[in-house]
């Protein structure tokens, strides 16, 4: 049960535990990096609220602030989202005193940044081995965003049709996916999960 | 929970951040606490970040709007249609032409060639059979000889034709005379010509023998003159009237 894994991590730490730490990061870095990096859409600040939530969360465990151990995890997701909030509120406040000529560039969209050459291989792999047909519907689907019924008129299936292609290109990606992820991960770890290069 | 999940798509829809904000707080709170919905929310990320990039990239064929709007595509395809459309027209109008027009007077033609065919085999026929009945020999032929007259009361050379007989000997005796050849003229009584035998010579006997076919001589009467055609002028030598009878 997380709960209860999550209760006996708590008390690992509070009980100064030398793994302990290191476990819950273990456990929540990716998704708190993932969240952050979705919202906040720049690498060197998902690290920053990556970093902060954690510090954050374990001074709230080392201190015995955390009211239910057992929701750890809400726990980390709200402390991440308090973090990302103060970051907006910098942001604007930063916007607002900065010349329009040294205001930063904008954001990319959320996608590109979990772009990247293994996943590029692997959609094309994947690719490969999709009908000419399943190729317009992921196009019509995922790059110019139509509506189902839509999608079936044009590729000329039926609309329940459209949910088994993707569930099975995605099946596919992810098993290209994970191959190549194996054969190069000591090199991406950072740049997928950020938690390998980072301390609390 | 993971029922619902997969049922309404949730991991795509949050990627594609399709979701409400109280579905979007709700499935963050579920995969901080879910193992197996997060590894599933990174590879979707990823495939989704994959795919777009491929149809940017133009990997999974062209764009509907692309494909629309491309003045290639207009530029052979709107030719090709109407060419098409053109030659479907041409075709039917000829197809029409033919199967209207031409069909039935190739018919007529046809029909006519195949009437002129059956014609000529028929034709062939009788001259096949007149040939072969004049290469046979014929026995009992009927002969007459003609004993000429100017007296219309006068009783006419009679000749009766047995049954099967083809042809009708004349023998003619030629006054004497300086005459070295004649003609003779058969005519029916209502003075309708009926053969004209030229260059007549007299044979050993001085007289001249003649053979008619009788499909030309029905029974009845019939006036038969002779006349001299060497040396000239041309003049009648003689006239003879002949009574022609069937058993």
């Amino acid at each position: 049960m997380p709960a209860a894994a999550d209760v006996e991590l708590v008390a690992s730490i509070q009980s100064g535990h030398s793994g302990a730490e290191t476990a819950l990061y273990e456990k929540y870095a990716a998704k708190v990096y993932y969240l952050a990096l979705r919202e906040s859409r720049l690498p060197h600040d998902a690290e920053d609220v990556r970093a902060e939530t954690f510090l954050r969360v374990l001074q709230a465990i080392r201190g015995n602030h955390l009211r239910s151990p057992a929701s750890l995890g809400s726990f980390i997701l709200g402390t991440t989202r308090n973090v990302l909030h103060e970051l907006f509120l910098r942001r604007r406040q930063a916007s607002n005193s900065t010349q329009p000529e040294n205001a930063e560039a904008p954001t990319p969209p959320h996608e590109e940044l979990f772009l990247d050459s293994e996943v590029q291989r692997a959609i094309e792999r994947t690719i490969v081995r999709l009908k000419p047909r399943e190729r317009a519907l992921l196009r019509l689907h995922y790059y110019e965003e139509l509506p189902t019924h839509e999608i079936a008129r044009r590729v000329g299936i039926a609309p329940e049709r459209v949910r088994l292609v993707k569930s099975r290109a995605l099946k596919h990606f992810r098993e290209v996916y994970k191959r190549l992820d194996k054969a190069t991960a000591p090199k991406n770890l950072d740049t997928k999960r950020g938690s390998e290069n980072t301390s609390i | 929970m993971h029922q619902q999940i997969e049922d309404e798509e949730i991991i795509e829809r949050y990627v594609r951040n399709q979701l409400a904000p109280e579905e979007r707080k709700a499935f963050e709170e579920h995969y901080f606490t879910c193992e197996e919905c997060f590894a599933k929310l990174e590879v979707t990320e990823r495939f989704v970040a994959g795919v777009r990039d491929a149809g940017s990239r133009g990997l999974l064929g062209r764009s509907a709007s692309e494909v629309a709007s491309s003045p290639g595509w207009r530029a052979w395809m709107l030719p090709m249609v109407a060419a098409s459309a053109c030659a479907a027209v041409v075709f039917a109008a000829v197809t029409g032409w033919v199967f209207f027009f031409r069909m039935p007077e190739l018919r007529q033609q046809l029909n006519q060639t195949a009437a002129n065919l059956r014609a000529e085999q028929a034709a062939r026929a009788i001259l096949e059979q007149q040939i072969a009945s004049i290469n046979q020999a014929e026995a009992n032929l009927p002969l007459v000889m003609l004993q000429a007259t100017r007296d219309l009361q006068a009783a006419p050379n009679e000749v009766t034709i047995p049954y099967g007989a083809k042809h009708l000997v004349l023998w003619i005796d030629v006054p004497a005379g300086n005459s070295r050849s004649f003609r003779l003229q058969v005519d029916a009584a209502d003075n309708r010509p009926v053969e004209s035998l030229d260059n007549l010579q007299r044979n050993t006997y001085g007289a001249l023998a003649v053979s008619l076919p009788l499909e030309a001589l029905q029974p009845g009467d019939y006036r038969i003159r002779l006349f001299r055609q060497e040396p000239l002028p041309v003049t009648l030598l003689a006239e003879y009237r002949l009574r022609i009878r069937r058993p």
